[in-house]
């Protein structure tokens, strides 16, 4: 037989493994020997001293890809409630929805036609004029505006059909 | 009369320990496999078989001298393996091991998806605080990779999300016992086989411990027990990982409408062996392929393909209703419950959904006038209450 428990005392089992976490940390502590020395306890690099800073300066790209993640993931979670009341909310729920999307994709190709997801990239700085970026950038998202609203005019002539 | 709490406590308890050991001969699983699919021995001394080779492991490693490094933040040193380890022993309570999980929730989903969030913390907080150059540089391109990989992740869940109508594991199960979800969203299976690697640090994918440039990535000072909680936290989060694999698109312990504990194991310890098998026949990627994969194929594939399936359901008006299991197999599926677990004991029905759907059969009188002479369900025996409850115990 198997035992179900309910949501509310849960909370057993956070403790019970916090507790557990702790005392396995804890046992070697008074188990194991302990020689400390010198060279043990400096950082390890291939053998030699380190003779630097551990706290380097890392590329960009790491701060970029975060920045990213962050809207995106703000994103799925905007679409969590969206997605499970889509039966309720209908079709213009759903347009909204898309309104939506459209507007998150044009940020993400603005991100790829400038290099941010290229790994390699180093950012061109007064190479390309302000106003130049300007009209690239609403050339590349008028393109893609007008599949859009093409693909939505196709999906809404789809629906109308149906209805 | 026994008292409840200790009741709780124990199966606590028992679901560690068995946690445990199951990441245990895990490990055992993999040396193993690597050994033949390199036509070597691998572990068999300790024990028959070797059998006992995860439990030495721990015993040597417990009994190790614990450092500190000089120049690290011990506060934040010791904190990053300790919120591996826990976080991923967390996870474990909303996955349904026996058809139902242990703590059973309607938000499944969303507890998986921040917990499997939250796990990159640890990761950080240990690459920073042990100041060392391998173990910084390690822990960045293992947070870049996790969070990248972790958006296909979601819209992946969100498809299956919306396909159910629910965020619970056992209603997702249910839903597949007609055919299971890898049929339809295959293309998505795939992919999610790839993201599995990604998320968990594993071949092609282990760019955060490539063994030649950086040592051991960013658990490089860390000894003794601390660097066993690790290497548990992340066999752990390769179980998860695989289970979900399992519940998603392989229909749980479904199997030609016959559910069964048995094929849910089998599955994933099919699921397991394909970690090991890809990691004994690939070569690993470069960094920059493995950013770009991630960014400009998988993600934008597979946020077209939810937005696809998405509008294909609405425009041939495929709403997905509560119940998609055909009635004999809900009559099948309740009689095994109600035979197999005490539906009687301890369950509180406002928190679970799937149950919901079980009640609801009992409600819908109409149904049951219409089929009195199939007399398949006993309904006086299934009247649950928060009363009832108290009064088992």
């Amino acid at each position: 037989m198997t035992y179900f428990i309910e949501w509310n005392s849960s909370y057993v089992f956070y403790v019970i493994s916090v507790i557990l976490a702790i005392l396995i940390f804890v046992l070697p502590l008074i188990v194991a020997p302990l020689n400390y020395d010198n060279e043990k306890l400096s950082a390890y690099e291939c053998g030699f001293n380190p003779f630097e800073t551990a706290r380097i300066t890392f590329d960009i790209q790491y701060y970029l890809i975060a920045i990213l993640f962050i809207i995106f993931d703000i994103e799925i979670i905007f679409f969590v409630p969206w997605v499970i009341s889509l039966k309720n909310i209908g079709l213009w729920g759903y347009c909204i929805g898309l309104l939506f999307i459209i507007f998150l994709t044009i940020g993400f190709y603005y991100e790829w036609v400038k290099g941010g997801l290229d790994w390699k990239y180093i950012f061109p700085i007064f190479s390309v004029s302000i106003f130049d970026e300007f009209v690239q950038f609403i050339e590349s998202g008028l393109v893609i505006l007008l599949k859009m609203f093409e693909y939505i005019y196709i999906i809404i002539e789809l629906i109308s059909i149906h209805i | 009369m026994i008292n409840y709490n200790f009741i709780i406590i124990g199966f606590c308890l028992l679901l560690i320990i068995q946690i445990l050991l199951c990441i245990a001969f895990f490990t055992l699983l993999e040396r193993k496999i690597m050994a033949k699919m390199q036509r070597r021995k691998g572990p068999d001394v300790v024990g028959f078989w070797g059998l006992l080779q995860p439990l030495a492991d721990g015993v040597k490693l417990l009994f190790k001298e614990i450092i500190f490094p000089k120049q690290s933040n011990i506060f934040i040193f010791i904190l990053g393996p300790l919120i591996t380890f826990i976080l991923s022993l967390f996870q474990w309570i909303i996955i349904p091991l026996n058809f139902v999980a242990f703590f059973n929730i309607n938000l499944s989903f969303l507890y998986t998806f921040a917990l499997s969030s939250l796990s990159v913390y640890g990761l950080i907080m240990s690459g920073w605080a042990s100041n060392s150059k391998y173990a910084f540089l390690g822990s960045l391109r293992a947070t870049a990779q996790m969070i990248s990989y972790e958006l296909s992740l979601g819209f992946i869940m969100l498809v299956i999300v919306f396909l159910n109508s629910s965020f619970n594991y056992t209603v997702i199960i249910l839903n597949q016992s007609v055919i299971w979800n890898c049929i339809p969203l295959f293309p998505l299976f795939i992919i999610f086989l790839i993201i599995m690697l990604a998320e968990t640090n594993r071949t092609p994918f282990d760019l955060a411990e490539a063994e030649a440039e950086l040592v051991a990535g960013y658990n490089v000072e860390f000894s003794s027990i601390m660097f066993a909680l690790f290497f548990l936290g992340e066999y752990s989060n390769m179980l998860i990982m695989s289970i979900l694999c399992v519940i998603f698109f392989l229909g749980g312990g479904f199997f030609f409408f016959i559910y069964s504990n048995f094929f849910f194991i089998a599955k994933v310890i099919f699921i397991c062996f394909f970690f090991i098998w890809v990691r004994a026949t690939l070569p690993r990627y470069r960094y920059d392929q493995l950013m770009n994969i991630g960014w400009k194929i998988i993600l934008p594939f597979t946020f077209g393909w939810c937005l696809f399936i998405i509008g294909l359901c609405i425009s041939f008006n495929l709403y997905t209703s509560d119940i998609s299991v055909p009635f004999e197999n809900q009559i099948f599926i309740y009689n095994y419950l109600v035979s197999r677990f005490n539906y009687n004991f301890l369950i509180n029905f406002d928190t679970i959904s799937a149950s919901y759907l079980y009640t609801e059969l009992y409600l819908d009188n109409e149904y049951f006038n219409l089929n009195s002479n199939d007399s398949l369900l006993d309904t006086e025996d299934f009247v649950i209450t928060s009363n009832n409850v108290n009064s088992n115990n």
